[in-house]
């Protein structure tokens, strides 16, 4: 199959299912007990991050957003060089990054070789790529899209464009923050960031990043796949602001070393109360964001939802389970209830599987087969009737099913784990948590079959590009 | 006041089938107006299912297509309305003569 020529949108889409398939194949094995027993705590664990994180949401979001967002404001992307900087940038960093920390998890935390000393350079080398290539994609989209869009045919399409402003500087943020934190600047005693490492990021990657950029999609792409509108746009807008303060708040309040937990009684302090008000911002952002959605799918004029939308009102679902968990987890009994057991793994695995890997899964079904109908029609190609024909139909039922479920089984079955964990505390639990264990095993597997199934309907899909 | 909907242009254009969606443009009653004078000119205005619909100037020139195509039709305008891209949608499918 030649996809030499394939645009660059497709390009990502492309490198990001690969990375799924080989990130998701680690993840799959740490889900083993005589896996993780090797890879606990070791660099090989950062390797599997690395490549989700950065190769599967990250590309994903990149491929989507230098397509989709020209569209919006009917401009061309500002610099398509710069798009392919960013892509191949990416690739480097990517491919480099997580495989010298694979490496360097097998080599030296498993079988204890001694690395030599200008070892952290290699790998620094290639965050460097990584980290410059996100900067050049910010620079690309805000060229494309300016601070301020005027005249657009819809609000709703505003609406859309500031969740990406917002999430792209978020994601900036994160990667100076993460940079400052890797080079030693935080550490430094003159440095306002002082207690802050790397884990600090999370408000502004998660939420701000991950977050922001799959609700700015929602906006627009549930109420196309359902021939509605967005029905309340000042709550809307509420719900922008309030998720924005929230991360802003939780945040800086973070940054500046304040404990991860609120209601921590008596002690209340600036950087407690901050906290507090940014996670009950982020609370009401994202409750108000369901609602959003739930009143657009119930008001539908099309009855009957694709497949996209049924990935879309799992993860909605998911959405709402981990915030009432995340909530729970900053409280000082639930903190300390989960603290050191497998229930914090599970709201982190809900949120990120749950939510943003299938709102993505669930986007593909839709955005690549379109995007191809218009590179089809461009070329004067054969274009399928209904788009379900370029992938088959039955498999995505059973892939959408497999994945709801597996991440519903596995996610119970971690937090089975933690409970009897912290019930009997970890040595009396080895017995008590065994069938929690199976249980996990048992979904993660049936996780990876939807997975897999999806990954070819993927390759399916661009296949109709060949030359 | 309702929009005009020429019935011979409207059968015809049943056929246009939105890809998304699987059902044609008419029934989804995305077509807000299809006219034809006496001299065969028709024109047909259509609101895309999103204002961001990425295959909006696919069906522009679908609906074009099947237009042409329909019984006492010389020429067909197309318009689509409510799209982020509909000036560059409206002059790729009705190039000056």
């Amino acid at each position: 199959m030649n996809l030499a020529k394939l645009p660059l949108h497709f390009r990502f889409f492309r490198a990001a299912v690969v990375y799924l398939l080989v990130g998701g194949f680690l993840g799959f094995l740490f889900s083993y007990e005589a896996v993780h027993h090797y890879t606990h705590g070791t660099t090989i664990v950062s390797g599997h991050i690395v490549l989700m994180f950065f190769g599967w949401v990250t590309m994903t979001i990149m491929g989507a957003m230098s397509k989709m967002v020209p569209t919006m404001i009917s401009r061309d992307l500002y610099s398509e060089d710069w798009g392919e900087i960013t892509y191949w940038f990416m690739n480097i960093g990517i491919i480099g990054y997580s495989g010298s920390l694979l490496f360097e998890g097998f080599s030296s935390d498993i079988y204890g070789f001694v690395l030599p000393w200008f070892y952290p350079n290699i790998s620094f080398l290639f965050v460097s790529f990584i980290v410059v290539s996100c900067v050049i994609f910010a620079y690309n989209l805000y060229r494309t899209i300016g601070l301020r869009t005027e005249k657009l045919s819809d609000p709703s399409i505003g609406l859309s464009l500031d969740f990406y402003r917002a999430s792209i500087a978020y994601f900036v943020l994160s990667i100076v923050i993460a940079t400052l934190a890797v080079l030693g600047f935080t550490t430094d005693v003159f440095s306002p960031l002082k207690f802050a490492n790397v884990l600090w990021v999370a408000p502004f990657t998660t939420l701000g990043w991950m977050t922001m950029t799959i609700m700015g999609a929602m906006y627009h792409l549930l109420p196309m796949f359902t021939i509605s509108k967005v029905p309340n746009l000042k709550l809307a807008k509420f719900q922008f602001w309030a998720l924005n303060f929230g991360i802003v708040f939780t945040g800086v309040a973070g940054l500046l070393g304040a404990k991860r937990i609120i209601f921590e009684g008596v002690e209340v302090s600036p950087l407690s109360v901050l906290q507090t008000v940014g996670v009950i911002f982020a609370g009401l952002g994202a409750f108000a964001f369901v609602y959003i959605m739930a009143w657009t799918v119930m008001t539908r004029k099309r009855r009957e939802l694709n497949i996209s939308m049924k990935f879309y009102i799992a993860a909605l679902f998911y959405f709402a389970l981990t915030g009432i968990f995340g909530v729970w987890l900053k409280t000082k009994p639930g903190y300390e209830f989960a603290e050191a057991n497998t229930i914090i793994l599970g709201h982190g695995l809900l949120s990120v599987i749950g939510f943003v890997s299938l709102t993505i899964m669930g986007s593909m079904y839709s955005i690549i087969p379109m995007l191809a109908v218009v590179e089809l029609h461009a070329k004067s190609k054969k274009v399928p009737t209904v788009l379900t024909e370029m992938y088959n139909e039955r498999l995505a039922r059973l892939s959408f099913w497999l994945s709801t479920v597996g991440v519903a089984g596995y996610i119970m079955g971690l937090v089975g784990e933690g409970y009897v964990t912290a019930i009997m505390g970890a040595e009396a639990a080895e017995t008590a948590a065994f069938p929690y264990k199976i249980l996990s095993a048992t979904f993660v597997f049936v996780l990876a079959v939807g997975v897999l199934l999806f990954a070819n309907n993927m390759r399916k899909i661009l296949g109709w590009l060949k030359d | 006041m309702a929009e005009e909907k020429d019935p011979k242009l409207m059968e015809k254009l049943k056929e246009v089938i939105d890809p998304e969606l699987g059902e044609s443009l008419v029934d989804m009653g995305l077509i807000k107006s299809a006219t034809l004078d006496k001299s065969g000119n028709a024109t047909v205005e259509f609101i895309p299912s999103s204002p961001v619909c990425p295959i909006a100037f696919y069906l522009a020139s679908q609906i074009k297509k099947k237009t042409l195509e329909a019984e006492g039709v010389r020429s067909a305008r197309v318009y689509c309305r409510g799209h982020a891209m509909e000036e560059n949608i409206n002059k790729s499918v009705n190039p000056p003569e």
